[in-house]
């Protein structure tokens, strides 16, 4: 197994703020499992597993997010007549968790600004029971493709898309009550899934990414009103775009308009986000973000950070 | 309660903004159609705008919705009519969702019916069946208490044609990691 070699040799850097080294790399050898939520538009959890029971699926309900379910990671949840029908969606766990940190309800305005290909975006919508005013935003016109197919798959009514560059996403769009930023990154926690990221995967090509990330997590900061949440989530490991983009916005912004409130999740297990890198030292605040490693929950790799708005900027 | 006084009792801002984004239609005659085909109450659109984003069809707008200004959004709201054929036919979208409310004009197939419609062939209707249409015309089709799509049932034949969009066949399994 070169590739999984390949994987430790390639996050050999992170192997000081890993708190299992040894698990860590055995995760990365398994294949990752299924997991699936409902629709609760269209169905409710008890149904959606009786449908599956029948057909030959086992589904183990997730304890941490209601109405979802992981499955053996051999089968295909995506050539289904129930997922043709929209009873359900097909999402990794662990980015199941950016959407679920929001708390979204139906009668808030909400921006998902880096949307495609729509997973999160179809969570949202479903969360805010397809009610209120949800606009997704990609500015990849080819990937909103997907997103569409998702939504009207899904039968989502409450969503806005919009196709535009989102570091210089408009003033003219309105105040957004929560805005999430699952920003491009290097996608280093996709290893389970997609092996060749480890081959991109380069300090130069970190600094390049967060360049963006920065750029992003500022316009969502400014669209976002007083007293609003701003979440941002990337499902790489490094440091240099996840900490140190958080670190420079709350500098940026100062104290008295952003503060990073406590990211964690009953049942899910995580670990605070470090303080320190590369010589470089943190603001304490950033252990109130999380990053989720592939042994702890058996999951891909995720980092998020849950920001308040407490001033205009 | 008239469509106007509906419209009205929206928020002013939302229609305004709404209507320099896109154009509004008078909604009745398309409710009508809708209602006569399938026993769909017009009430059941009574949360929404019906309006008409482009040439192809009319979206379902929910009332309280605030689409952005600029960027213009691509899409807002729902598909729910495509318009530019001979019959104006319900979305797979918009049968998917409203198809429970739906009277007549409803077929519950059969695993190896259901197998064709998925994979957009046609298949026949047994007597049963087509007594569950009024005539030659579009029907929604369930599978158990799930309802798939839209087909053409054609009553001298006893058989339906699968309108679902090819798009909507056999996904691929989506992937939350396609950043």
């Amino acid at each position: 197994m070169t590739q999984t070699l390949s994987n430790s040799d390639a996050f050999a850097r992170y192997r000081p703020i890993i708190d299992d080294w040894e698990a860590f790399c055995d995760a990365l050898k398994r294949p990752l499992p299924t997991c699936v939520w409902t629709n609760t538009l269209r169905t409710t959890p008890e149904r959606l597993a009786e449908w599956m029971r029948a057909g030959g699926f086992d589904p183990e309900p997730l304890t941490w997010y209601p109405g979802a379910f992981k499955l053996a990671h051999d089968i295909s949840p995506g050539n289904r007549l129930e997922y043709v029908a929209g009873l359900y969606h097909v999402q990794e766990e662990v980015s199941l968790v950016p959407p679920a940190l929001m708390h979204v309800t139906a009668d808030e305005r909400v921006l998902d600004l880096c949307a495609a290909p729509g997973n999160k975006t179809a969570q949202l919508a479903v969360a805010m029971q397809n009610r209120g005013t949800l606009v997704a935003n990609d500015r990849n016109v080819y990937r909103l493709r997907a997103l569409r197919r998702v939504i009207d798959r899904l039968g989502v009514a409450n969503t806005s898309v919009t196709a535009y560059d989102g570091a210089n996403y408009p003033r003219e769009s309105g105040e957004f009550d929560k805005v999430l930023v699952d920003a491009p990154c290097s996608c280093e926690g996709t290893s389970r899934k997609n092996p060749e990221v480890v081959h991109a995967s380069s300090v130069d090509y970190f600094n390049r990414l967060s360049g963006t990330q920065r750029a992003l997590l500022r316009q969502a900061v400014r669209r976002c009103r007083k007293g609003g949440l701003i979440v941002y989530s990337t499902c790489t490991y490094a440091p240099e775009e996840n900490e140190l983009v958080v670190d420079d916005l709350l500098e940026e912004f100062g104290a008295h308009a952003l503060r990073l409130l406590p990211a964690r999740i009953d049942g899910l297990a995580s670990s605070p986000g470090i303080t320190r890198w590369d010589g470089r030292q943190l603001s304490e605040e950033l252990t109130r973000t999380m990053r989720l490693w592939p042994h702890q929950n058996d999951t891909g790799g995720f980092f998020v950070a849950l920001l308040e708005k407490t001033a205009e900027v | 309660m008239s469509d106007l006084e509906k419209d009205a009792s929206a928020t002013e801002s939302t229609r305004e903004v709404l209507e320099r984004l896109v154009e509004f239609v008078d909604r009745d005659p398309w409710l009508t159609l809708v209602e006569e085909r399938f026993g769909i109450s017009k009430t059941a659109f009574d949360a929404y705008f019906v309006v008409r984003p482009n040439k192809r069809g009319l979206n379902l707008v929910l009332r309280d919705h605030r689409p952005p200004e600029r960027p213009e959004p691509q899409i807002i709201g729902m598909s729910f009519l495509r318009t530019r054929m001979r019959f104006p036919k319900l979305t797979t979208a918009a049968a998917m969702t409203f198809g429970p409310l739906a009277t007549r004009n409803v077929v519950a197939l059969e695993q190896s019916q259901a197998d064709q419609f998925l994979s957009r062939e046609p298949f026949e209707l047994s007597a049963a069946q087509a007594q569950m249409c009024t005539d030659t015309g579009y029907v929604l089709v369930r599978i158990e208490d799930v309802f798939m799509g839209v087909g053409l049932y054609r009553a001298e034949k006893g058989t339906v044609q699968s309108l679902l969009p090819k798009a909507w066949t056999l996904a691929d399994d989506e992937s939350a990691f396609e950043n």
